[in-house]
């Protein structure tokens, strides 16, 4: 979960980033993280971007994902700069890359690349039934629903 | 519905196909850029060795966990220790590397609790973020579950065996379904460095490529083919230059030497040479051969396989937090020095504190041990090469050794002047003579 204060948040995405930014970016990249190992996959895929002065990146980490704990510090450890979920699913980006698929991942509408963080696919992941749009804003129902319901089987991101 | 989903093999497109086939025309196979980069960090194997303080002459073993049921942490919480204990600390290492979720879950003092015991006998643990995948590189053998980190270790062609794994949730498809059918189990009710050396000595090169290849595609071409997908997706020309794939990181482990250790010591006679020849010793050059394995003394270690013949004692640092250890310390060492106590006054003090303790020695210099025999002399004894001269920086053992060689031919009542002379140690398959200056009184 990353908090940061509005103001910030504001120099960061709103119209003051010409005035304030050192280097604007032609394009916005949303690196969207699930947990620690996830990261870790996106750390290895983020050199596709090199030193590209085109690109920005910004990072977030994905609302209630059960590992996410690690993922924040992580993220502030690196220097990455991150913002919260919710301003990420609200700001304009580009594209969107994850490592993981749990969450309300379609709340994104830039184009979203998902890759695996384990060694290919692996677990099945019980995944909740129904209309997904439905589900959006309720996302304790969406987690509950993981382990009741009557769940369809999937091929899960999780590589363990 | 993501834009992209990447596989990282074509075979994932039928499973793929099978449970959401609509999701089949946003699939794009790039093999897997994690894999590369381990590949891309083959040749550092040695340098990663040497991070985690293993010697060419040692054995490495990683030691892996998964998150969740069926993990060997869950299943097997006492291996760890176990696997230390069990193995001569001079010739084999091992280090453990958690699954991230677990850290995040339970916190790093949980992890660190858990394994306590391990960790005091020498276990080294990794970071749960990076660390992991050099030490694969690094490996001899990898003791894992249903983790990827067995397939990724099976895939770079290590020995896998299994101390846990749970098929239940996995895809019998996946590449970790399909390594716990291929890798032999761990059985917890053999000893283990047997079964340890035998799974290293009988492993067939090649055993694994079938899964590796069937898992990842694409060897060595994943980042270029991300950087395709993600700068098309952009709508952005890809920068000039090829992209290119690092090398991992060296391995930043935490841990340190244990602070007790039971030795075990086999002397062969001098002359006649009739213990050495009937534990398999032989004298080199007529020389006296000590015969050593030292194992990380842990609390409840209830018995040391020792040759017949053997002498067991427990040599111990100062440093030990166990008051009952360090009493019970047949040799007392110091590897940090002590503020005003330069070597013959410290060993002095030694002994006179530790009523039990017959050798008190002095390790805080490289290259030498200066030791005081319980109502005896002093004497410094120093690593030689083979003709006698001075070795140089290269593979010392650790200097504690020395004193445990000395404890292990007074303790049989043999004349000291001997070790003037010189004598052959062999600690598991490494050779070194050892040389004692002339006793002083």
């Amino acid at each position: 979960m990353i908090s940061i204060d509005e103001r910030w948040l504001q120099t960061l995405l709103g119209p003051e980033a010409l005035t304030r930014s050192t280097r604007s970016a032609s394009h916005r990249v949303l690196i969207v993280v699930h947990n620690v190992t996830a990261l870790t996959r996106l750390l290895d895929v983020l050199p596709a971007f090199a030193d590209d002065p085109r690109v920005r990146l910004l990072f977030t980490v994905v609302d209630g994902s059960p590992f996410g704990s690690g993922a924040a510090e992580f993220l502030d450890d690196i220097g990455a700069r991150a913002i919260p979920w919710e301003s990420a699913v609200t700001s304009r980006f580009d594209l969107a890359v994850a490592a993981g698929r749990s969450g309300d991942l379609h709340r994104l509408s830039p184009p979203l690349v998902v890759l695996p963080h384990g060694a290919g696919y692996n677990k099945y992941r019980k995944q909740e039934t129904g209309n997904r749009k439905q589900e959006t804003g309720n996302r304790k129902q969406e987690t509950g629903n993981r382990f009741t319901g009557s769940p369809t089987t999937s091929l899960s991101m999780t590589g363990g | 519905m993501p834009t992209a989903i990447v596989l990282s093999h074509p075979e994932q497109l039928d499973r793929l196909g099978r449970v959401c086939p609509q999701a089949l025309p946003a699939a794009v196979v790039a093999g897997d850029p994690c894999f590369d980069r381990m590949r891309a960090s083959r040749h550092r194997r040695r340098e990663y060795r040497g991070a985690l303080g293993v010697r060419p002459d040692q054995r490495l073993v990683v030691l892996t966990s998964t998150w969740g049921s069926g993990s060997l942490l869950e299943r097997a919480l006492e291996l760890p220790a176990r696997l230390v204990a069990d193995l001569p600390m001079d010739e084999y290492r091992v280090v453990a590397a958690i699954h991230p979720n677990v850290w995040a879950y339970h916190g790093a003092l949980e992890v660190r609790r858990w394994l306590a015991e391990a960790r005091q006998a020498g276990l080294l643990l990794l970071p749960p973020r990076e660390g992991w995948r050099a030490a694969l590189v690094a490996a001899d053998l990898v003791v894992g579950d249903h983790g990827s980190v067995g397939v990724y270790g099976a895939a770079l062609d290590r020995p896998v065996l299994l101390a846990a794994g749970e098929p239940t949730d996995l895809d019998p498809a996946g590449s970790t379904a399909r390594l716990l059918r291929l890798a032999p189990a761990l059985e917890p009710a053999y000893p283990l460095r047997r079964q340890i050396d035998d799974a290293i000595g009988g492993h067939v090169p090649g055993r694994y490529a079938e899964l590796a290849a069937g898992t990842f595609a694409l060897p060595g071409e994943s980042l270029t083919t991300l950087r395709s997908l993600l700068y098309g997706l952009l709508g952005l020309p890809e920068p000039l230059g090829p992209a290119r794939v690092a090398s991992v990181d060296p391995p930043a482990p935490d841990g340190r030497a244990p602070t007790a250790m039971l030795v075990s010591t086999l002397v062969s006679a001098l002359a006649g040479a009739q213990a050495g020849a009937q534990a398999g010793a032989q004298t080199v050059g007529g020389d006296p051969v000590v015969e050593m394995a030292r194992f990380p003394a842990t609390a409840d270690r209830p018995w040391l396989a020792e040759p017949p013949g053997a002498d067991v004692h427990l040599a111990v640092d100062v440093a030990e937090s166990d008051l009952g250890l360090l009493e019970s310390a047949d040799v007392l060492f110091r590897r940090g020095p002590t503020v005003g106590f330069p070597a013959r006054e410290w060993t002095a003090s030694a002994l006179a504190d530790y009523p039990g303790c017959r050798v008190a020695a002095d390790v805080t210099t490289a290259g030498r041990c200066t030791l005081r025999l319980r109502g005896g002399p002093t004497m410094e004894v120093r690593q030689v090469q083979q003709d006698g001269e001075p070795t140089g920086w290269e593979d010392p053992v650790a200097m504690e050794v020395l004193a445990s060689v000395v404890y292990a031919w007074v303790v049989g009542g043999r004349p000291l002047d001997a070790l003037a002379r010189g004598m052959d140690v062999r600690l598991g398959a490494r050779h070194i003579r050892v040389m004692a200056t002339a006793p002083r009184w």
